[in-house]
């Protein structure tokens, strides 16, 4: 096979644990860029959760829903996990705002009762 | 791009498959095979089943010069997690918009599935991943 030129060359992952309410920081936006999501997998090892992909307004940096925007959202049961295409073959462009220094981008997870288990694979690319 | 031709003669781009079956308690670490000296292996497609119990599927190559089934020692390329009785098919791929590649072999490392449960009864998985040699 030639070589591919993937579009979205970036990944991060990782797993957390949350009872009611978790903000995963993603990290900062880099300056002059924009976050453009193309895929990402998001697990609930252990009970339901709904998981919000977020990033911050402009000059904002909290990870607070008055602070971000709602990019996507999904949600998975316990033991499931939720494969979203974010990009559509190029019929959608996620962008976050352009990076100033400032802002950030997040995974905002929500659940009730106990604690559980998540993990996340999100593939991008700084735009 | 590497794309598969279309219509007769059609030719697929990832040629190449691993599949297993067998049962799983709380970890189990699959050891896919080594990673060939000076290539690397450019994952397109797993299928995963789990049939009786919640199982949560790591693709997981050796980072480099590493050569253990550990969760330090490997990155992680892709997740699912299964309830009992469902499967998955993940595409790696996306046309070309993804390149899902293990480490360049240094004839140390390997790639593995590792499986876990929060249940130490064992349970029935089954796996195909399509991969073709970069």
């Amino acid at each position: 096979m030639a070589d591919v030129q993937p579009i979205f060359d970036k990944v991060i992952t990782g797993s957390g644990s949350l009872a009611t309410e978790l903000w995963v920081d993603l990290g900062a936006i880099p300056t002059g860029k924009k976050i453009f999501y193309g895929y990402a997998t998001l697990v609930a090892e252990d009970k339901a959760c709904q998981f919000e992909l977020r990033a911050n307004y402009s000059g904002k940096s909290a990870g607070t829903v008055a602070d971000t925007d709602l990019f996507d959202w999904c949600s998975a049961n316990n033991g499931d996990s939720n494969d979203r295409d974010l990009y559509w073959f190029g019929n959608i462009a996620l962008l976050s705002v352009v990076g100033t220094g400032t802002e950030h981008w997040w995974i905002h997870i929500k659940s009730k009762g106990a604690a559980g288990i998540i993990d996340y694979i999100i593939r991008y690319q700084e735009y | 791009m590497g794309k598969p031709s279309g219509g007769g003669g059609a030719t697929g781009s990832f040629t190449t498959t691993a599949t297993g079956s067998g049962t799983a308690g709380i970890e189990l670490w699959i050891d896919l095979g080594v990673i060939p000296l000076g290539y690397r292996y450019w994952i397109g497609f797993a299928q995963f089943s789990s049939i009786d119990k919640v199982l949560g599927f790591d693709l997981r190559p050796n980072l480099t010069t590493k050569g253990t089934g550990t969760i330090v020692n490997t990155s992680l390329v892709a997740t699912a997690s299964l309830r009992a009785g469902t499967s998955k098919t993940l595409d790696l791929y996306k046309g070309g918009a993804l390149h899902t590649t293990t480490a360049l072999g240094t004839g140390v490392e390997h790639w593995w599935l590792r499986l876990y449960s929060k249940s130490a009864s064992l349970g029935s998985y089954m796996y195909k991943i399509s991969y073709t040699l970069e």
